[in-house]
């Protein structure tokens, strides 16, 4: 039987590494549905989606593994671990979820005010 | 309530207990949603690109990666170590945390009220888990994950 996985408390190079996937995947996906997509249908301008959708895509597949781990180490329940995975794909809920999240984040961890955390682990 | 070392629950409860949680279970609905879907949208983005849109061919390469993903969540899921997940996850990551911040102040300055607070601390301690064989239990195994991580 394999060993369980042990999970690490959340730190902020966790923290800041969903952060920045967060904004760039949302900010992507505002550009794709309300900049791309109007000019496919309207004036059958295709390029901004072929770059955008693309590039949405494949970040969202690193969006998918980033946060995948932070809400893992957040100890976030696997029914809320679900729409925060998803949110990637609906335009302005990544940025939401963002929010949800780094304030539990801050409530669990301590916000950035506080000093740098001593070893995880005391010696005896 | 009782803290156990990791893995214990499950070799206590056998084999396949992992398999049958809460969180396995929904684990298992969501993939059993999840591949069916991948593999429909990844078919109907073949039909698109074969149709002669060559954006197709970018998706139908990417929504197998996205059930790929899934699995390995999927696995990841079933296999994260009951005892860090969910309260108790929370509670013992609190206590590790309450631990790493008391440390740098454990060593003893000479003249200062500082240099008394160990041993009233330890005093403290020690009465309080003679009062509650849980509380006991619990530090028994916080010291145990602080010797493993140390050893």
């Amino acid at each position: 039987m394999a060993a369980p996985f042990q999970l690490k408390p959340a730190d902020r190079r966790v923290l800041l590494r969903y952060r920045v996937l967060a904004y760039t995947t949302a900010v992507l996906l505002i550009i794709l549905v309300f900049v791309g997509v109007p000019l496919q249908i309207w004036d059958n301008n295709l390029w901004i989606v072929r770059i955008v959708g693309t590039m949405h895509g494949y970040l969202y597949l690193v969006y998918l593994v980033v946060a995948f781990e932070f809400t893992r180490r957040l100890r976030v329940p696997l029914l809320w671990m679900i729409p925060v995975l998803l949110a990637g794909t609906v335009p302005f809920c990544a940025i939401v979820a963002e929010r949800l999240l780094t304030r539990r984040y801050e409530r669990m961890v301590g916000s950035d005010a506080q000093p740098e955390m001593a070893p995880a682990v005391p010696q005896p | 309530m009782t803290f156990l070392p990791a893995g214990t629950r499950q070799a206590m409860h056998g084999r396949g207990s992992r398999w049958l949680t809460k969180r396995a279970i929904i684990a298992h609905i969501t993939l059993a949603i999840w591949i069916p879907g991948c593999a429909v949208a990844a078919w109907w983005q073949v039909g698109i690109a074969l149709g002669g849109n060559g954006l197709g061919w970018v998706y139908s390469v990417m929504w197998p990666c996205f059930g790929l993903f899934g699995t390995i969540f999927w696995w990841f899921l079933i296999h994260d170590d009951p005892e860090t997940l969910g309260a108790r996850g929370v509670r013992q990551q609190r206590a590790l945390q309450a631990l790493a911040a008391e440390a740098p102040s454990r060593g003893p300055v000479a003249g200062s009220p500082v240099a008394e607070q160990p041993d009233d601390m330890t005093t403290r301690l020690a009465q309080a888990e003679a009062d509650d064989p849980e509380l006991a239990a619990y530090n028994a195994y916080l010291a145990s994950l602080a010797d493993r991580d140390n050893g």
